[in-house]
């Protein structure tokens, strides 16, 4: 027994060898077929204390435990403490048949009692599942022998973040079906998650069951394409030639100083000397040169069909590089697969 | 002719300088990189789609090269001509239509116009004489320096009336003041006219004489770059001394020019 219990303290080898465990359920339904109920007993529950063991390891001393406490000898009966461990098998699995070497008729009379009396109920869900897309889904089977609510939280192990709360109300059975995208991102990370499944009996006795088991989810993140969100300016080529600005001054100053010349041109004779210079021609010729000055400064330059129509075409280049990028990120999402490994096993 | 020479000289300035008003090519940027920047990390595997690099910077567009003008003008000015050494001076308006029709070396150019002077019955402002003309013009090289020569008439209508078969030639300068829409316009020419005045008396020989004159005109045009009308303001002066065998009728007319019209091209 202490060699037993010295190869057991090391959890990792245990579970890769798995032996000693069965050994020790091997040795306690020996002990039940010997008629030894004490042993059976007892090498049963030290399987119980191992957190190495495997839920159907326990499930299986749980057995010979319920067998030991109610043989068909009745001096040996202890039918309190067997329908109790009974009661306690059935909650997580009430489709639970005993197996034919532990059981006869009087026990699984007490295992049907079990059933009738207890709030029981199955999971199951298919290992592995992927799910596709913001709207794929994965899902638990949850099957009850009473109507129930039942409530699903899977969490991760490693920072309890809590991934999917969901839930069935008022069924004995259905499927609690849950999307592992949301918001157009994945829920799930890779890594180990637990399930921890809770059914609530409806009516008033209101038993509660809690079932527990693991989930490895395959979901790398999602590598979206970056879309620029701004043009770089720098790509732009000017649309307009420089403006007027000082080379209006001359153009400016001859058609003013023109006009004004104008104003004081006679032809020979008395009109030379006799006739004076028209006063309209220097205000009109003021007028010409302040215009022409004004237009020069306040242009804008001649527009450059050219380039801005290659503007224009790298504008619509850029548009099309985020519409293409969005496309390509709802391609992805669209694509994405999540891959759900589901062990009724561990917990 | 001295005037002439000057007017002449002044425009060939107006023409060079014109030459450096005309707008520059626009600088091109940088030559664009040919990856965006970096938006994304480098690990990301597909990085954003390189914009395709826009074409090479290309020249402002050049003002048109053609175009088609028409258009009506009112001035607004005075008349002086010398009789008998006595300078007589009246205000009055001019009116007329133009119509422009040129390509890239080579134009037309037709107008008619009408001024009236003084009043009848005034003393300050005596009626004179309407002036009636019409010419057209065939213009040669680029609006920036055209080359134009013409024939035309020119009457001084009396009584008696005067009518004069008007030859010219001249040089203008258009320039475009950017893309402002603006231009300005600066012309002249020289007005040369025969007398064809019959003799007064049969089988006299006299020695033909030569009417002549100037013509100069500054003005701006100003035509919104996407609507087809013109809106002009200027100053016109006109010279001329008529001259017969045995009369010589020196006579001036200026003033204000307005006008508008429907112009395509030229901008």
């Amino acid at each position: 027994m202490l060699l037993v219990a010295v190869t057991l303290a090391a959890p990792g080898v245990v579970r890769a060898q798995a032996t000693p465990i069965d050994d020790l359920i091997r040795l306690s339904t020996d002990a039940f077929n010997d008629l030894n109920y004490k042993k059976a007993d007892s090498v049963a529950r030290s399987v119980l204390q191992l957190s190495a063991a495997t839920p159907a390891q326990r499930a299986r001393a749980q057995m010979v435990i319920a067998a030991s406490a109610y043989p068909d000898d009745p001096a040996a009966q202890k039918r309190e403490a067997a329908l109790a461990t009974l009661k306690q098998l059935v909650k997580a699995n009430f489709s639970l048949k005993l197996p034919q070497e532990l059981t006869w008729a009087g026990l699984d009379s007490l295992l049907d009692e079990a059933k009738r009396t207890t709030f029981a109920l199955q999971v199951s869900a298919e290992k592995r599942q992927t799910a596709v897309g913001v709207d794929g889904t994965a899902k638990i089977h949850v099957k009850s022998n009473r109507t129930g609510l039942f409530r699903v939280v899977i969490a991760a192990k490693s920072g309890n973040d809590v991934a999917v709360v969901d839930s069935l109300v008022s069924v004995r059975e259905g499927d609690i079906t849950f999307k592992v995208m949301r918001d157009d991102a994945p829920i799930f990370t890779s890594g180990d998650y637990s399930i921890t499944l809770t059914g609530v009996e409806s009516g008033g006795r209101g038993d509660t069951v809690t079932v527990q088991f693991s989930l490895k989810a395959d979901a790398p993140p999602i590598e979206f394409m970056k879309a620029a969100t701004k043009m770089d300016s720098t790509m732009l080529l000017k649309t307009r030639s420089g403006r007027s600005g000082a080379r209006s001054i001359i153009p400016a100053l001859l058609v003013g100083g023109t006009a004004i010349g104008l104003s004081s041109l006679h032809p020979e004779g008395n009109l030379a000397t006799k006739a004076v210079a028209d006063s309209k021609g220097t205000a009109v010729g003021s007028v010409l040169m302040l215009s022409t000055i004004i237009a020069g400064f306040t242009d804008h330059g001649r527009p450059i069909p050219a380039n801005i129509a290659a503007n224009k075409v790298a504008g619509e280049v850029f548009q099309k590089s985020i519409a293409d990028a969005l496309a390509e990120n709802r391609r992805r999402i669209t694509e994405y697969k999540t891959v759900l490994t589901f062990d009724m096993e561990a917990k | 002719m001295r005037r002439l020479f000057l007017c002449t000289a002044f425009l060939a300035t107006a023409t060079q300088v014109a030459a450096q008003v005309k707008p520059a090519p626009a600088t091109p940027p940088a030559t664009p990189p040919a990856t965006p920047p970096a938006t994304a990390p480098a690990a990301t595997p597909a990085a954003t789609p390189a914009p395709a690099a826009p074409a090479q910077a290309a020249k402002a567009v050049e003002p048109s090269k053609s175009e088609f003008r028409v258009g009506g003008f009112i001035g607004s000015g005075e008349r002086s001509y010398d009789r008998a050494n006595n300078v007589n001076t009246a205000t009055g308006q001019i009116r007329g239509v133009e119509i422009l029709l040129r390509g890239s070396g080579a134009g037309l150019y037709f107008r008619s116009l009408s001024g009236t002077f003084g009043k009848k019955g005034s003393t300050t402002n005596a009626l004179q004489p309407t002036i009636i003309s019409a010419d057209a013009r065939i213009l040669l090289f680029a609006p920036t320096f055209t080359v134009f020569g013409g024939v035309g008439k020119r009457c001084v209508c009396g009584p008696p009336d005067k009518i004069y078969d008007v030859g010219m030639a001249g040089v203008s300068s258009t320039v475009n003041i950017g893309g402002s829409g603006l231009r300005t316009y600066i012309s002249g020419a020289f007005l040369v006219a025969p007398d064809n005045s019959k003799p007064a008396t049969s089988g006299s020989s006299s020695k033909v004489k030569l009417s002549n004159g100037l013509e100069g005109e500054a003005a701006v045009f100003y035509r919104h770059p996407s609507i087809p009308l013109f809106l002009t303001v200027g100053y016109r002066t006109e010279i001329f001394t008529g001259k017969t065998a045995t009369t010589t009728l020196p006579e001036e007319v200026r003033g204000l020019r307005v006008g508008a019209g429907i112009q395509f091209g030229g901008h």
